[in-house]
């Protein structure tokens, strides 16, 4: 029974070293969690989105296309947009801007991307003029 | 209506585990097992519903609702009918009862562990990474669009949209069921997941190891707290665990029952069905069940039996490729893994010394890091075999053991035959497999020890009717 009794322990103990961990990070947990307070930003633009089709999607200028968070986003900007499919390029007729920064819209302009609408908290959707006519 | 739904997910497992092995109509100890098995089970037939009706027929999803209350109906109707008048034939040896502190210890470390759970859900509802780029945005695929092409587009690559739809499915249903995207329902739908995996293990060992061994090892495969964990992060490798523990499980027990060998096969075989229709790695345990059914036939020459248990598995089995093939064949794109190399570059990475010794080092140290355990769980079951006195293995053993070997195995050939990016495969997800074996571990761990607290002897009752007379 001393087998017994202390692999029942260590089992114990073990749950209980991560309840005592997640009880740590829980008290100083924000009240809205990261994905929630992230997509929720493109609530307003998804209510524009038709049930089907493609958009595009840029982020900050000079983000490295490996970067983690970048990626982070991008699969969550899909999450919150689904069931629209969301593809890494601004070469689509309608692209998602995902910025973290000021972006001068004159530089988008050169690239043939016109401000359609913005939604704040950095969320805004353009029109790439250059894609006119390859549908949506 | 959502949680009208997981009672409607749980009445469908429970009838159609007792259709397929049927009990008395009153509750007995084996309704533990089948209650364990109603939540995957209920969740897979559904899921299984929701793409024949919605998806490849393209019916609302009010006809899913229907079939689904037409297949609770008559499942109730078959288990009613069914209903046996004694039943718990399973294991009568178990007739020991585990001590009151161990019951104790598993009660507080399951209560622990659900507030752990519950914590770690509602500070991430959405789950982590995979959960929010695979699963759960394929169930909004699924319950947001008209057209269901988008789901699978190649365009999607990167959150595979070649994995089977199991938790999807089943997830987008219930928000169908409450009419909003919930976040608990996949929080839900994992808890009964995870309560699966470790009632499925303690329920076996219990049955065939005595009850004492049966409450240790329910403690067991929730004291790898890994479990606890990614069934918070709503991915699919718990469910994927508690189906391959409910195949494994039902395999064990219908081999040592007699009547209701059969019925438990067939659950056996479903429930394999099913964990294919969760995560590719379930293909697999199906390959590795059959084997784990047939090859023991090999030492102990009772090959017809064998492969007269095999055949009991094959229409739950059969079904569960039927659903993945229909998907993979008309919907799917083709898999990552599949892409990753002809035949001869395969058979070069399998030859590759240095590459195999990647793979068996890399989930070797995960073996040793697995379940986050205060002290390792090598070290931890090294010490357990210490203390306990050894049993001689019989066939059950063999049975567990070989199930266990082969899925490693397959996992080993594919981490260094597949994987195009291995240490970045190993370090990611070797946690994950080694979940998806853990309850099946714990058993195969209680079954070669000895039970620690010897089953009673029961009193044998003698009929009136014999009792001698004495003559003066």
């Amino acid at each position: 029974l001393c087998g017994v009794l202390g692999l029942g322990l260590a089992s114990l103990g073990t749950v209980g070293d991560l309840f005592r961990r997640v009880a740590d990070v829980y008290v100083a947990a924000p009240a809205v969690d990261s994905v929630t307070e992230f997509t929720s930003r493109f609530d307003g633009l998804r209510q524009m989105l038709p049930s089907k089709g493609n958009i595009g999607y840029m982020t900050d200028p000079d983000t490295p296309a490996e970067d983690a968070n970048a990626l982070a986003e991008f699969h969550l900007a899909q999450y919150a947009l689904a069931p629209v499919i969301v593809v890494r390029s601004d070469q689509q007729r309608y692209v998602v801007a995902n910025f973290h920064r000021q972006v001068s819209t004159g530089s988008l302009k050169d690239r043939g991307l016109v401000l359609v609408r913005e939604f704040g908290k950095g969320i805004a959707l353009f029109e790439n003029e250059r894609m006119r006519g390859s549908g949506r | 209506m959502g949680i009208l739904y997981f009672l409607a997910l749980l009445s469908l497992g429970m009838c159609v585990t007792r259709a397929l092995w049927p009990g008395p109509r009153r509750l007995e100890s084996a309704d533990w097992m089948r209650l364990a098995a109603a939540g995957p089970v209920g969740a897979g037939v559904a899921s299984w519903l929701y793409f024949a009706c919605r998806l490849v027929l393209g019916l609302p999803v009010g006809v899913v609702f229907g079939a689904g209350g037409a297949v609770l109906l008559a499942a109730a109707t078959a288990a009613w009918r069914r209903a046996e008048p004694v039943g718990d034939e399973v294991g009568e040896a178990a007739r020991e009862r585990a001590p009151g502190w161990l019951w104790a210890i598993l009660g507080v470390t399951a209560c622990v562990s659900l507030g752990a759970f519950l914590m770690l859900a509602v500070m991430a509802p959405h789950g982590e990474w995979d959960a929010w780029s695979i699963w759960n945005l394929r169930a909004r695929f699924l319950f947001r669009g008209t057209e269901f092409a988008s789901a699978f587009s190649p365009r999607l690559d990167w959150s595979h949209p070649d994995y089977p739809l199991l938790v999807p499915g089943a997830v987008a249903l219930g928000w169908h069921a409450a009419g909003a995207e919930l976040s608990w329902v996949a929080g839900v739908l994992q808890m009964l997941f995870l309560a699966a995996a470790a009632g499925a293990g303690a329920y076996t060992a219990g049955r065939l190891c005595g009850a004492t061994m049966g409450v240790l090892a329910g403690c067991v495969i929730l004291g790898a707290t890994g479990m606890t964990r990614i069934a918070a992060s709503l991915y699919a490798d718990v469910p994927l665990a508690a189906l391959c523990a409910l195949s494994g499980c039902f395999l064990l027990l219908g081999k040592r029952a007699e009547g209701s060998a059969a019925g438990l096969l067939l659950l056996s075989g479903l429930t394999a069905g099913l964990a294919a229709w969760t995560k590719n790695e379930g293909l697999l345990f199906c390959v590795v069940l059959a084997a784990a059914a047939l090859l023991p036939s090999i030492w102990d020459g009772a090959s017809r039996r064998r492969v007269r248990e095999a055949i009991w598995l094959a229409p739950g089995i059969g079904a569960g490729l039927a659903v993945v093939g229909h998907f993979r064949y008309h919907m799917a794109p083709a898999n990552d893994s599949v892409n990753a190399g002809a035949l001869g570059t395969v058979g070069a990475r399998l030859l590759d010394s240095g590459r195999l010794w990647t793979t068996l080092s890399g989930m070797a140290e995960a073996a040793f890091d697995f379940g986050s355990f205060l002290v390792p769980m090598v070290i931890l079951a090294a010490i357990w075999f210490a203390l306990v006195r050894w049993r001689t293995p019989d066939g059950l053993f063999w049975t567990a053991a070989l199930m266990v070997a082969l899925q490693l195995a397959g996992y080993f050939v594919f981490y260094a035959g597949f994987s195009t990016s291995l240490d970045w495969h190993l370090s990611t997800s070797a946690e994950r497999i080694l979940l998806h074996i853990w309850p099946l571990v714990v058993v195969v761990m209680m079954l070669v020890s000895h039970p620690v607290a010897a089953p009673a002897v029961e009193k044998p009752v003698q009929p009136r009717a014999a009792a001698p007379r004495l003559k003066k």
